[in-house]
Formats: C-alpha cells, structure tokens, sequence
C-alpha cells in the first residue's frame, strides 16, 4: 500500500474527527513511516536530521526531528527524483529576500487539493458557492509562476464557483462590476477568499476612503491568510481587521487561517472563537525559544507544524519563525478534535552587528 | 534630498551643497597638529570621565585607544615630517549596525589633519546618540575652532547624494558588507581621489593542541576567558571575531586539547553574561542545518550555546558566508600549521593564535594563499583596534607623501 493510500485510511468528510489517543496512534504510525521514506530519498535531509542525534523511531510526536523552515530557502530539498518534480512552488519574498523552493509530486499536488477541500468544506459547506477572489483578475496569467499567491488563489478558487475578481489588474477595485454580484448571489451566501494584506490595503483602504458600503450579506463568508507582519506595521489586529471588514461588507464570518507555502494544504484554520486549529492531518507543537523544549498549554514560543502531506519534499516537520500560544486539545467550544492555538507574531530576528551591514542569508 | 545633520548642530540647514562648500573652503592642517590632538584626546577625556558611559564598554575601549599617551605614540609611529599631508575631505561610510569602529578611522583620519563627512545610517541606537552628544558639545564650545572639519550626517540609502559628496570627496572610506561596498565602488570617484574598504571578513582563532593540553586548569581557563571576550562580545560578529577554531597537532592531541577546551569553556560560561536571544538561537540552528547538508561537515559536536561544527580540514568554501556569529564555532584539526595555511583566502583577516611564537608564524605566514591574513595576535586581543588594519597603514593611508627633491 503506498503512503497516500494510507493516508486515505482517513474520512475527508470529518477533518476534526481525531480526539488526542487516536490521533497519536495513527499520525505517529504515518509520521513515522514519512521520517523514513524522506531519510531514505534525500540523502540531504537524512545528513540534516543526523547531525541534529534524533532517534530513527520517534515514540512521541515532540521526539520527530523538525528542520528550520528557512532552510527550504537555501537547500533544494526534494524525495523524488527531479524528473518527478510536477510544479515547483517558491513562497512570495519580498524583493532582495531569498525564496523558498518547494518540489511537488503530482500526487503531492492533488493531496494538497483534497486535504484543503476537506478543511474548506468544514467551513463553507460541502456545495460550491458564488466567489469572490480578492486579488487581481490577471493574477492566474503567468501560470509559471507560481508563487505562494498564486497557489493559494488557485487552491481556494476550486471550492467555489461563477468567480469574480475583485480587482482589475492595477489592484483598483471593481466597484460596480461587485456590487451587482453581491446583488445577485448574497441571499444564498457568497464564499469570499483573499491574502490578509491584499484585503487590507487594496478592499478595505479603497472602501473606507470613499466611504462605501459593499453589501456582501450576512451569509457570506470569507477566508483570508498570508500573515499579518504588514498589518502589524500598522497595529492592526486579527479582532480589529474583523470588525472593521464587517463593518464595511457586512459578511457574517470571517476565519483567518495560518499556513505556509512549505505546508500546502494541511492548513490551520481559525474556528469561530477565533482559535487556530490542527486537523487530522496536522499537528502543531510550542517549542521553547531557545531551548527548543516542548512547552506546556498558555506558554509562549516557537510554533512547530507538522503535516502528513509532504511526500515529495521533507517538510512534514517545520520549526517556524512564528511565535505563538498553545490553548488545549479537543476540547474546543467550537467542538473541533485536535490542538488549538493562536500565533502571536514573529520572532524578532537577531541583531545584525559589528562592520557586516548586510545579512548574508 | 534629505538629509539630517547632527554636526555641526549649527548648521546651514539640510542642504548637502552647502556642507560641502563649507568643509571643502577648510584648510589643510599638519598631521597630529596640536589643537587636532587636544581635541581628540578631550573627547577621550569626556567619555571616560562620564560615569554614563560605563553602559557602553566598546566606547570605553575606544576612548582609551585616543588617551593622550597613545596619541604621543601614534604620533611617533606615524614619524611624518613637513612632506607628509593630509588628504583633504574624507568621506567615511560607516556599516549600519555600526559599533565603535567608524570613530576609530574618523578619528585617525582627522588626527591626519582631514576634513571628515561621515554617513551614519539611519538607525543609529542610544550609543551613537551619546557619541554624537559628546562630540556636538566639544566642537560647539572649547573646540569651535574645528568645528567645520567634522560633519556626522544621515540619509535613506541614496545613490544620488553618495555620488554629489564622492564627486567632491579626496578619499572614500567604506565600511559595509560585500554588497555594500560593491554597490558604493560603482558611483564614480573624483579622479584624483583615493578609496578604502573594509568588506565583510572572516576570522580564526588557532591553537596548538599539545600547548591547551599542557595548561594548568587556571590558565585553562583564563585562556577561555581571552577566547570568550574575542568572540562572545558583539555577538561574535565583529570581522575580527574568532567563528573557526583551528586545533593544530595529531589527531588524539586535537580531540583531547577540544575536550578540554570546551569542558573549560562551557565551565566558565555561567559566570558571564552573554546575549543569547531567541533570534540568535534560530540563526545557529540554520546555520547548523545547512552546513550538515555540505560535504564537508563532520559532526555537530553541540546544538546549544556555543553550537559547534567540526569540519573536515579542506577549504571552507560556501560555507563561510552561512556562519551567522551568534556564538557558532567551525571546528578543523590539522597536523600542522602549513596545513592550515593552504586552506585560507583573501576572506581571512584576524588569526587569533595560541601556543605559537611570532619567529615560526612569520616563517610559515610567507607561504600564506595570495592576500590571505592580514593579521595574527594573541587570542585575547582579536577585537583590539589597531592604525594597521585590513593590510593597510591608516595614518599612511589618510595622508600624502609630498615629494620634494632639490
């Protein structure tokens, strides 16, 4: 049987289904299986994890070796052969900055898409809906290229349905073009998706400067992530992003998620009290900032992910730059199985000093 | 344009033009003329007078570097004699976390009887707030007379206003990364000006294995200490800072003088105070990662603070620029020093050495790699400042010889 067969082994119509017992027999069998196999195929990978001494057989989930997730951004890492490679996804640094480079398989590729269906349908139901995109109509032009933007346009546009762009390819927003779509498909609900600071700055900051109102309608929901290191720069909040987006577009839920290109797919979704949650094919561990030692529920620091996709690519176990805050297992009011949690912000990168001004990697 | 200026606090507005006006209608002073060394040493004076400035121990060591015995001897060093001239205006970019070492060749360079403009980058921290509040107050009052001989500017990154100030400019000193200064050679001098940089380096402590053997445990560990002070402090990331540890004997004698070695080290670590912030843990942890997925990576001896690699005992090649300081250390073991010696690169700069003598390096440092090392001291004193530096001579560099044969 091979490893995605197995993984098949769960229901995708239930992707918070696996309370803490459960879950560590099965995802400890299969992260198991996964260390090997990319241990085996990379030889890179298995000289990494050996010079970090990890045991062969974790007995834990906490005992798996996790690589910096940097690393992706200077190490071709991949488990098949190149010739095997069917896209390569590079995570969207900001100019200067060194990309990550991530190898899929073209299995890898379509566990992604049935795993990020699976935790999409939890939030949006199961039939495809009317959908915006928050981001530019010719976003999808250049498909060789397909950074973490695109992928992620991509990855949620499959679950909805009659797409409209919300922006012309300048980033101008389509009022009119928009408010009669809203007019159209808001009684039944429209499913909305966007990156967090495309959102921001290009929909809110357009609206609120002219003082519009984009009727979405309370049955609307949308889905946004990317991360929040611009609007930090601005101060502004997970909460306040919420409450001044429904302010504006009247949609009636917002959920955040938290994912990175490394970890297509398995992303960590924020339920309706506003906490992060691993699903059945994920799991997330704090980790002591500078002794990397699992930390306890309420105590802040390193978030570790780690998803039972990656096949073609070791990125299964990633030690992120993301500080953040574990909160409990299973036992969630949103009534979700699994690890729950919120991600603070980043960790402050260490001073650059001395006669160097200029950061070599 | 925008620029701020910070000196002269008096000054003729933001207006770059006018700054260069001003310092270019200077006149020319004498090399370690007196009213140039009793400001210096007066600036000396007022740091290591202050009790303030105790919460700034690399100015301390700077101020003691510009005490008034020094300057005699920098002065006699420098010999000079009437044919020996300033340059004129000097232009020094200094790197943007700067440390203490743009006032060590400012202030040199004004001892030599320069102009000096000096680009500070933006975000300059308390320190250099202090500086600047000591050396304003100086040239405004009991100094006034130099006051239009030293000018501390900033600007955003701008390749306009570094070309106006390098059109006008005698010398350029630049201070910065590879990037930095390959970005900054590129913006044309005047002809006639002349151009020093200090790009990014890499340093080496070497030990002789059987010399760590035969320590006593109390020199052991006040070996240590030296060792600790070169490359702890500045987050081991000033260029002279040791980031390679060379054992130098057979290979028992390498392993047991390491063992030893950092039994001390680690002994002593908890009577220190050492930044260790998560940020810095981070970057050895991939640093750590990436140099394991290199062939020439041996084991990861320790994953904690200090992290340390051993290596095989080829050349370092990439894998230099992968070292992040932040208290990592590289590890090779030789059978000798020639052995070693093979392996370096114009990278190299500061050899930190123990157990050695000066008559047997000066021997093997002839068969030195091409621009390979340009210094070799004790370890203990890898982050001394000295007017030799990078392989030049700063008080010949920042002067003219004026030949006049009759």
């Amino acid at each position: 049987m091979s490893y995605y067969e197995k993984l098949c082994y769960f229901d995708f119509s239930r992707p918070y289904s696996l309370g803490t017992l459960e879950k560590k027999r099965v995802f400890l069998y299969l992260l198991n299986e996964l260390g090997e196999h990319h241990r085996e195929k990379s030889p890179l990978y298995a000289k990494i994890v050996n010079s970090l001494s990890y045991p062969v057989n974790c007995k834990n989930i906490e005992d798996a070796p996790f690589i910096p997730v940097r690393l992706f951004k200077h190490i071709d890492l991949l488990s098949i052969p190149r010739n095997e490679v069917f896209k390569t996804l590079t995570s969207s640094g900001t100019s200067g900055q060194a990309v990550s480079h991530i190898f899929l398989g073209r299995d890898n590729a379509s566990i992604q898409t049935k795993v990020l269906g699976s935790i999409v349908s939890d939030f949006i139901g199961k039939h495809r809906q009317p959908m915006v995109v928050f981001d530019a109509e010719d976003i999808l032009k250049d498909r060789n290229k397909v950074n973490a933007r695109v992928a992620g346009v991509l990855g949620f546009s499959m679950y909805g349905k009659y797409h409209a762009y919300a922006f012309d390819s300048s980033m101008t927003l389509k009022m009119e073009y928009l408010s009669a779509y809203c007019d159209q498909y808001r009684g039944n609900g429209i499913y909305s998706f966007g990156f967090t600071f495309v959102i921001w700055k290009f929909l809110y900051q357009q609206l609120a400067a002219k003082k519009i109102f984009l009727n979405f309608g309370s049955n609307s929901v949308l889905i946004h992530g990317g991360g929040w290191k611009r609007l930090q720069e601005e101060s502004v909040s997970n909460s306040d992003f919420k409450l001044r987006l429904q302010e504006i577009t009247g949609i009636g839920r917002i959920h955040n998620y938290y994912g990175m290109v490394e970890q297509t797919g398995s992303i960590f979704m924020e339920c309706e009290y506003g906490y992060l949650h691993s699903s059945n094919y994920s799991d997330v561990i704090i980790r002591d900032q500078i002794t990397f030692q699992p930390c306890a529920v309420g105590k802040q620091g390193l978030v570790q992910v780690i998803s039972l996709l990656p096949y073609s690519y070791p990125g299964h176990s990633l030690l992120s730059e993301d500080v953040g805050i574990l909160l409990g297992e299973d036992d969630c009011k949103c009534g979700r199985m699994g690890k729950y949690f919120q991600v603070l912000g980043r960790l402050k990168s260490a001073e650059i000093r001395g006669c160097s001004d200029v950061r070599q990697f | 344009m925008n620029i701020e200026i910070f000196i002269p606090i008096k000054s003729v507005g933001s207006d770059i033009e006018a700054i260069l006006q001003q310092a270019l209608n200077e006149r020319q002073l004498q090399p370690f003329n007196e009213a140039l060394i009793s400001f210096v040493t007066d600036f000396s004076k007022s740091i290591l007078l202050d009790t303030k400035s105790r919460k700034y121990p690399e100015l301390v060591v700077m101020a003691n570097y510009f005490k008034a015995v020094n300057i005699s001897k920098l002065k006699r060093e420098f010999g000079g004699g009437s044919a020996y001239m300033s340059r004129g205006l000097v232009f020094h970019l200094a790197p943007s976390n700067l440390d203490s070492v743009f006032l060590y060749s400012s202030l040199l360079s004004l001892l030599c009887g320069n102009i000096n403009l000096i680009r500070i980058s933006r975000g300059y921290g308390e320190q250099v707030q202090y500086v600047i509040s000591k050396l304003a107050k100086l040239l405004s009052q009991d100094h006034k007379s130099l006051s239009g001989r030293f000018y501390l500017i900033t600007y955003e990154h701008d390749d306009a206003i570094t070309s106006l100030i390098s059109k006008h400019c005698h010398m350029r000193v630049v201070w910065g990364g590879d990037e930095t200064v390959k970005k900054i050679r590129s913006l044309p001098l005047r002809p006639t000006s002349l151009e020093v940089c200090f790009p990014d380096r890499f340093s080496a402590a070497m030990l002789d294995a059987e010399a760590v053997i035969n320590l006593d445990k109390l020199n052991l560990l006040e070996l240590c200490s030296r060792f600790f002070n070169d490359s702890i402090w500045f987050a081991q990331q000033a260029c002279s800072s040791p980031r390679l540890v060379s054992w130098i004997g057979s290979n028992e004698k390498c392993a047991f003088a390491r063992q030893l070695f950092w039994n001390a080290f680690n002994q002593l670590l908890p009577t220190k105070s050492y930044e260790n912030t998560p940020g810095m843990v981070m970057d050895r942890y991939v640093s750590a990662c990436i140099v394991a997925s290199e062939t020439i990576h041996c084991e990861t001896t320790s994953l904690s603070f200090p992290t340390r690699i051993l290596l095989k005992n080829t050349t370092l090649t990439s894998i230099k620029s992968y070292h992040c300081g932040n208290g990592l250390f590289y590890e090779q073991c030789f059978e000798s020093v020639p052995l070693f010696f093979e392996t370096l690169s114009d990278r190299e700069q500061t050899l930190s050495v123990f157990g050695f003598v000066a008559e047997e390096l000066n021997e093997y440092s002839q068969n030195l790699p091409m621009r390979a090392v340009d210094r070799i001291t004790s370890i203990g004193h890898a982050l001394d400042f000295d007017f030799i530096w990078d392989g030049y001579n700063l008080l010949h560099s920042f002067t003219r010889q004026i030949s006049i044969k009759l």
